[in-house]
């Protein structure tokens, strides 16, 4: 049985048809009315920009909000259990042109979630007049490109690779309702303030769920909800998208290193969803074709595709930004639940790993999982070293034939027109660098790796 | 959760049982195999053989027959890839493709449908390759070698190879899942003695897999890539249910 959820507002469900299927909806979203249950705040972006969004901009940050909360809505099972049915209708002003890009819309969400998505459009019928805007909004804005800011590593390195080459960019960050990680960054854009002050704008957007409205319609408890959370990127990449088309600019950049854009499964255990395939190629170009469709020249790009998380610190971090600097940036997806990051996770994993192949000092972490992993065992944490050395061992191991017959996802790559050879070769070099530190640094790990 | 998860397989006695195996130095293939049939439950092996993974055999024949009539260039051009990759690499990455849209479309999607989707992509690549290098096979070479099936009126060979990699990987999967707690014990000290757990258990499904014999269905198989795509899932479903349930059947009593 599909989820079925529903955008509210826009006056869109006020004939009977839609009452009824107001009723049969499993969550009604809103984020526009007093009985708004997500708070979707765009004003520091429109007062920054020299134009006002177009109705069709405020269409691409209106579905991408409503997918991204569907996504949150709807808890995922164990297991064969992993992937839903969701029906999500939405309210848009601009019609005709969703409904002529509802398959690759559908295609990528599918791409990003392994979901049996429906979606479908209804026309808005209370369209409020443009809002008015301030004399100054706008005023002296000279970017030149957009960049996604996580207050991640890689992002980070995005963000110092453009601004030490002279760009101008534009900030996009999506505030993160946990708190560590929106001080991660808060602190992140401090830091690029302060080390280039006066080159660049930054403009956090707040769009989430929040039912602290004593009016809000039932959205699931923080308990009840989807931890995955697959379909985020589509809101970031929105985000700056919009940015994009309405300051006319063509480049945004999603900065990932080549490790976590692959995304191929670690084992088979982790196959489809269960690995994030949020910058994934064929995403991104399925977005940029949106982006065509919509008339905007702007287009998505992931600077490091072929790039490791290590090369990334060692190349274009480490020669501009001190250790302590670097390690503001977070890259644990448990912070917040603790008061550093959990050592356990995969993106903790990676980070660790990374900043040592890189000549960074370690760091404190929750758990120590590659000093002593065997004390873990049993533990979600060991398993994830043990996936994660799984996979290096295969592409130490393998030749480039056997890894593209281990890892059939690389075909979906080569789809989108990554060079496969090149994505080998940049997991050859990450296998390497994983070697090399576990040789090094952790021999207990190392002898799981049977390389000692 | 994270950027990438993994999950145990159910806590049933059954499950528990596959588990125990773990537990040994060098677990016999087959019996592992063997425990797990026993653990699957009714549901689960229903989709095994579920709507989802319909549209990867229907890609598979469809690909062989398009390239038989037509050769190669046709089929991939959309996609650009013969220019820039190796031609096996480009004919599997456009016959996945063709098999994700038909699963997006149709709200396909399920876990054994992902797990068939990669069986298909090796199928493909298997066939093209015909033992060669995947990297190193000229696209007239591929062509031939994939087209063949078709024009040989074996598209129940093909498709018994599909069935041979979709064990493979449905296997591995169910044991990825768990061999992970027993990594750095006596049984499994290292990645690589569960690698080549995972390996013999595959080998083991892929070749015991052999005696299932789709050859009752070439004509089938044939009327079913001549129907419009919607209808095809109805044709291909009960041939695709006959593997499974034969091959389960086949891999129970294994040892």
């Amino acid at each position: 049985m599909a989820a079925r959820l529903i955008q509210t507002g826009g006056g869109a469900h006020a004939d009977l048809a839609g009452a009824n299927a107001l009723a049969q909806a499993d969550w009604l979203l809103d984020w526009e009315s007093a009985q708004r249950n997500a708070v979707l705040t765009l004003d520091h972006l429109e007062r920054s920009l020299p134009a006002a969004l177009s109705p069709l901009a405020r269409d691409f940050v209106d579905v991408a909000t409503g997918i991204f909360l569907a996504d949150i809505a709807v808890p995922r099972g164990r297991n064969e259990q992993w992937v839903r049915d969701i029906e999500l209708r939405l309210v848009v002003r601009e019609l005709d042109f969703w409904q002529s890009v509802s398959r690759p819309l559908t295609r990528l969400v599918h791409l990003l979630t392994a979901d049996n998505f429906t979606i479908t459009f209804c026309p808005r019928r209370d369209e409020q007049p443009p809002r008015l805007r301030d004399a100054d909004a706008g005023a002296g804005y000279d970017a030149d490109c957009v960049a996604l800011l996580s207050g991640g590593v890689d992002s980070l390195a995005g963000a110092v690779l453009l601004l030490q080459t002279g760009r101008r960019s534009h900030f996009i960050m999506h505030y993160s309702g946990n708190p560590t990680v929106r001080m991660a960054q808060d602190n992140v854009a401090a830091l690029l303030a302060e080390s280039w002050p006066d080159t660049h704008l930054t403009s956090a957007l707040h769009i989430a769920p929040d039912t602290s409205s004593p009016a809000a319609l039932p959205f699931p408890p923080p308990d009840n909800r989807e931890e995955s959370r697959r379909a985020r990127s589509l809101l970031f990449m929105t985000l700056g998208a919009v940015t994009a088309a309405t300051a006319g600019l063509e480049e945004v950049y999603i900065p990932e290193n080549g490790v976590l854009t692959a995304a191929l499964p670690l084992t088979r255990a982790r196959v489809g969803s269960l690995s994030t395939r949020s910058t994934d190629p064929g995403v991104i170009k399925l977005f940029n074709s949106l982006c065509e469709q919509a008339g905007w020249s702007c287009r998505v790009q992931n600077p490091f595709l072929y790039q490791t998380k290590a090369e990334l610190i060692r190349d274009v971090l480490r020669p501009a930004l001190s250790p302590l600097d670097i390690q503001k940036a977070v890259s644990c997806w448990m912070t917040g639940r603790h008061n550093r990051q959990c050592g356990g996770c995969i993106p903790c994993l990676l980070r660790r790993l990374a900043m040592l192949a890189a000549g960074l000092p370690d760091e404190a972490y929750m758990t120590d999982i590659l000093g002593d992993p065997l004390s873990h065992s049993g533990t979600d944490a060991f398993t994830n070293l043990v996936d994660l050395l799984t996979q290096v061992s295969t592409v130490l191991g393998k030749s480039d034939d056997e890894l593209v017959m281990e890892y059939p996802r690389v075909l979906d790559l080569a789809t989108a027109g990554a060079d496969v050879e090149q994505i080998l070769g940049m997991l050859r070099r990450f296998a390497g660098e994983v070697k090399e530190v576990l040789t090094t640094r952790f021999r207990a790990s190392a002898a799981l790796l049977d390389v000692v | 959760m994270g950027t990438s998860a993994s999950q145990r397989s159910p806590a049933t006695p059954e499950w528990e049982q596959v588990r125990e195996l773990y537990k040994q130095p060098n677990p016999q293939p087959g019996e592992v195999v063997g425990r797990i049939v026993a653990a699957l439950s009714p549901e689960t092996r229903q989709e095994m053989h579920g709507p989802s993974v319909v549209p990867s055999l229907n890609a598979l024949l469809w690909g062989s027959c398009h390239v038989a009539k037509h050769g190669l260039p046709p089929l991939v051009e959309d996609i650009s890839l013969l220019t820039t990759g190796p031609p096996v690499i480009a004919l599997a990455a456009t016959v996945r493709n063709y098999a994700q849209e038909h699963i997006t479309d149709g709200r396909l999607s399920s876990r054994f449908g992902e797990l068939a989707l990669d069986a298909l992509s090796n199928t493909v690549m298997d066939a093209a390759a015909a033992g060669r290098g995947l990297l190193s096979v000229t696209a007239a070479e591929a062509a031939a070698n994939f087209g063949s099936y078709a024009a040989q009126q074996n598209l129940a060979g093909l498709s018994e190879n599909f069935l041979g990699h979709d064990f493979d990987h449905l296997f591995r999967y169910f044991v990825a899942r768990d061999i992970g707690d027993f990594i750095g014990t006596e049984a499994f000290p290292t990645v690589s003695h569960g690698s080549r757990l995972l390996d013999d258990v595959a080998h083991y499904c892929r070749e015991s897999t052999t005696q299932v014999s789709l050859a009752a269905f070439e004509d089938q198989l044939h009327e079913a890539v001549a129907l419009p795509l919607h209808e095809r899932i109805a044709k291909l479903e009960p041939v695709i249910a006959y593997g499974i349930v034969t091959g389960l059947g086949v891999l129970a009593g294994g040892h």
